[in-house]
């Protein structure tokens, strides 16, 4: 199976990923619409203001729904990391309902509309690469109720938006096996 | 070849998912006292408030059992095995014949000894589906209800009574609330934010006596002088390993059913899994009974790889929490208590009600806790797991964008080659 594998070498911090990631799952997938109309933008903006997505909406802040995300240490290291799609998710193992599953493909999803947000996922997840969606959920009388938000590798295309967006070839779309054998060609 | 799971819940589950990846043809049957279809109780609170819908509280799709070829038998008890046979003997009479046999019992609510006249009246537990079901129609028109035990069960029935609309006084013998998952400052933060919706606590304390008119509950004594008018009492003090089945037999039993790291009991073709077994803690190493999701579906996993023929090795299991009260988010790992001689880091931001606190001993961490800041925390995990020296980049482990790129490459590399 196929899966996105951020090559740390040649990222440059750029962030068009997340903003890839952002249009390819909004409604019209189209930027200007995308950001302007649908009011999305990447996680920065949010949570720096606050650690809740609700109170980042409540304040007008952008929507936080990119499902890869720059991690950047300030010193010259940054790649994008998003859902490694786990031969055993650890995600799965802790999702209190089953909502999180593993699809006939191998990927992982999650059932939209039975995740109560509970973020067993997010506890579990080693990658951190499980956030939380204000804009949806599902949990009646909660006054904040969210739901998980992952990578689901762009079904509506053949190779996920966020590859082909990168300036740098910084995500490469790579069968899981060959990711240990895989030799940068051109680092920074 | 006949796998028996005694249980179906989520470590059942997880062994039933890991044979069927080994073995997809041999027989698979799996007894539960209770009738329903596999569901999570961790979902109970919310079902019971009406929060969640049905559908919402099954563990999983409704043809799981007919896919992974699962016989099961709801509804009917397991009331003893008999090792030399290979059988399991139900109530109703009937004798189950397995090749390979899993405990997957789970828990059982602990009823603390000493609370006089308890047994005259009706009490009730939090742990199961029926329990949500009757403590609904039982407090439909109670005032006073009070919940014996402030750890998880107690303050999530609490959380539900409270969007019934309820309100419940809480008396517990700790001095903090959740004491198993929160530290002092965690367990303060939250117990502030469910007073101011109603909620009324008392700590350092315990339930001595019930008083009651013709059998039915009036009010209970405090061990502190105090007693309260109650209508309705919930005791969700803790649960303990629900070994009745195996009690007289050669097993070894400690705290639940001792497994070694093939989840294998000391008899032979006899499993336990989940809240019932008492397996290896990641940590340190000891045997420990941790009663969470993530490592009863891990020890399911494990004992179904080794029941179907393929050996694994269980690394450890870690404790964790997610919790969520009046809407304040907390997740936490390893231990609470600090162990001797470990390190505490922490970092309180009142303004963004951000609270962290890092446990570090031998220049790993052992625990960690977060309040509110939960984004990107599953890292902690990873370094304490693999048990990863932390000291080079000890100072950046609080910042709000503290993450892989922090650690030094040599450890990066590492976690792209690991199998996952
Ligand atoms: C209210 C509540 C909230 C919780 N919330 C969380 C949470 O947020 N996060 C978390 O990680 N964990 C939570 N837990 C704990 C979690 O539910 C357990 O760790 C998990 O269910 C254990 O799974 P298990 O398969 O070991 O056993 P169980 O889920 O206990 O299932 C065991 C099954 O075996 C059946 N059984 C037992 N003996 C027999 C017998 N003799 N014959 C036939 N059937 C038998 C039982 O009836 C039961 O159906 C919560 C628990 C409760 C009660």
């Amino acid at each position: 199976m196929k899966v996105v594998f951020p090559i740390e070498e040649r990222c440059i911090d750029c962030h068009l990923c997340e903003v890839a990631c952002i249009v390819e799952h909004s409604e019209t997938k189209d930027p200007i619409l995308a950001y302007m109309v649908e009011g999305l933008s990447f996680n920065e903006e949010w949570s720096a203001f606050t650690p809740d997505p609700h109170e980042a909406l409540e304040a007008g802040k952008p929507k936080p729904l990119n499902r890869t995300r720059v991690r950047n240490n300030g010193a010259g290291v940054s790649f994008s990391m998003m859902c490694r799609h786990c031969e055993e998710p650890k995600c799965v193992e802790a999702c209190k309902n089953g909502s999180l599953y593993i699809a006939e493909d191998g990927r992982i999803l999650l059932n939209e509309d039975k995740c109560v947000g509970c973020w067993m996922c997010i506890m579990a997840c080693p990658w951190g690469a499980i956030s939380r969606n204000p804009t949806r959920g599902n949990v009646k009388g909660l006054e904040r109720t969210a739901i998980s938000h992952k990578c689901d590798l762009c079904p509506d295309r053949e190779i996920p938006a966020c590859v082909m967006a990168c300036p740098t070839e910084a995500l490469i779309y790579i069968e899981k096996e060959e990711i240990k054998n895989y030799e940068v060609r051109f680092s920074r | 070849m006949r796998y028996v799971l005694v249980g179906n819940s989520i470590a059942a589950t997880g062994a039933i998912e890991a044979i069927r990846r080994v073995d997809k043809d041999n027989e698979i049957v799996v007894i539960s006292d209770e009738p329903h279809f596999v569901y999570t109780r961790a979902l109970i609170h919310e079902y019971l408030a009406s929060m969640v819908t049905e559908d919402m509280m099954y563990y999983r799709p409704r043809d799981f059992y007919e896919k992974n070829g699962v016989t099961p038998l709801l509804g009917r008890k397991a009331v003893s095995v008999d090792f030399e046979k290979k059988e399991v003997k139900l109530e109703d009479g009937e004798e189950i014949k397995y090749d390979k046999l899993l405990l997957a019992t789970g828990g059982k609510p602990f009823i603390p000894p000493g609370i006089e006249d308890l047994a005259k009246i009706r009490y009730f537990t939090f742990t199961k589906w029926k329990d949500a079901d009757e403590l609904r129609e039982a407090v439909a028109d109670a005032e006073n209800i009070v919940v014996l035990g402030a750890g998880l069960i107690g303050l999530q029935c609490v959380d539900g009574l409270l969007h019934m609309g309820k309100r419940a006084t809480v008396v517990e013998l700790a001095d903090t609330i959740l004491p198993m998952a929160l530290d002092r400052k965690a367990s303060d933060i939250i117990k502030d934010a469910l007073e101011k919706e109603g909620v009324k606590f008392y700590l350092n304390n315990t339930i001595t006596k019930v008083y009651h008119r013709n059998g039915e509950l009036k009010e209970v004594q405090l061990k502190s002088g105090e007693r309260l008018p109650a209508d309705i009492l919930v005791i969700a003090v803790g649960v303990r390993p629900r070994t009745d089945i195996v009690m007289d037999t050669k097993i070894e039993i400690d705290r639940g059913i001792v497994v070694n790291e093939l989840m294998e009991t000391n008899i032979p073709d006899v499993y336990a899994a989940g809240d019932v077994a008492q397996g290896k803690e990641i940590i340190t190493g000891i045997k420990m009974v941790i009663p969470i999701i993530p490592v009863a579906y891990a020890h399911g996993k494990y004992a179904g790889f080794n029941m179907a023929g393929e050996e694994r090795v269980f690394p450890g299991a870690l404790s964790m929490n997610s919790l969520q009260f009046a809407n304040i988010p907390v997740i936490s790992y390893g231990f609470i208590k600090p162990p001797e001689g470990s390190e505490e880091l922490t970092y309180f931001d009142p303004d963004r009600l951000i609270y962290k606190r890092i446990l570090i001993q031998n220049d790993r961490i052992v625990g960690a806790l977060f309040l509110r800041a939960v984004d990107r925390v599953g890292i902690f995990r990873y370094l304490i797991e693999r048990k990863l020296d932390v000291t080079s980049f000890k100072e950046h482990l609080l910042k709000d964008d503290f993450d892989y790129p922090y650690l030094p490459k040599k450890y990066r590399l590492e976690m792209w080659r690991e199998p996952y």
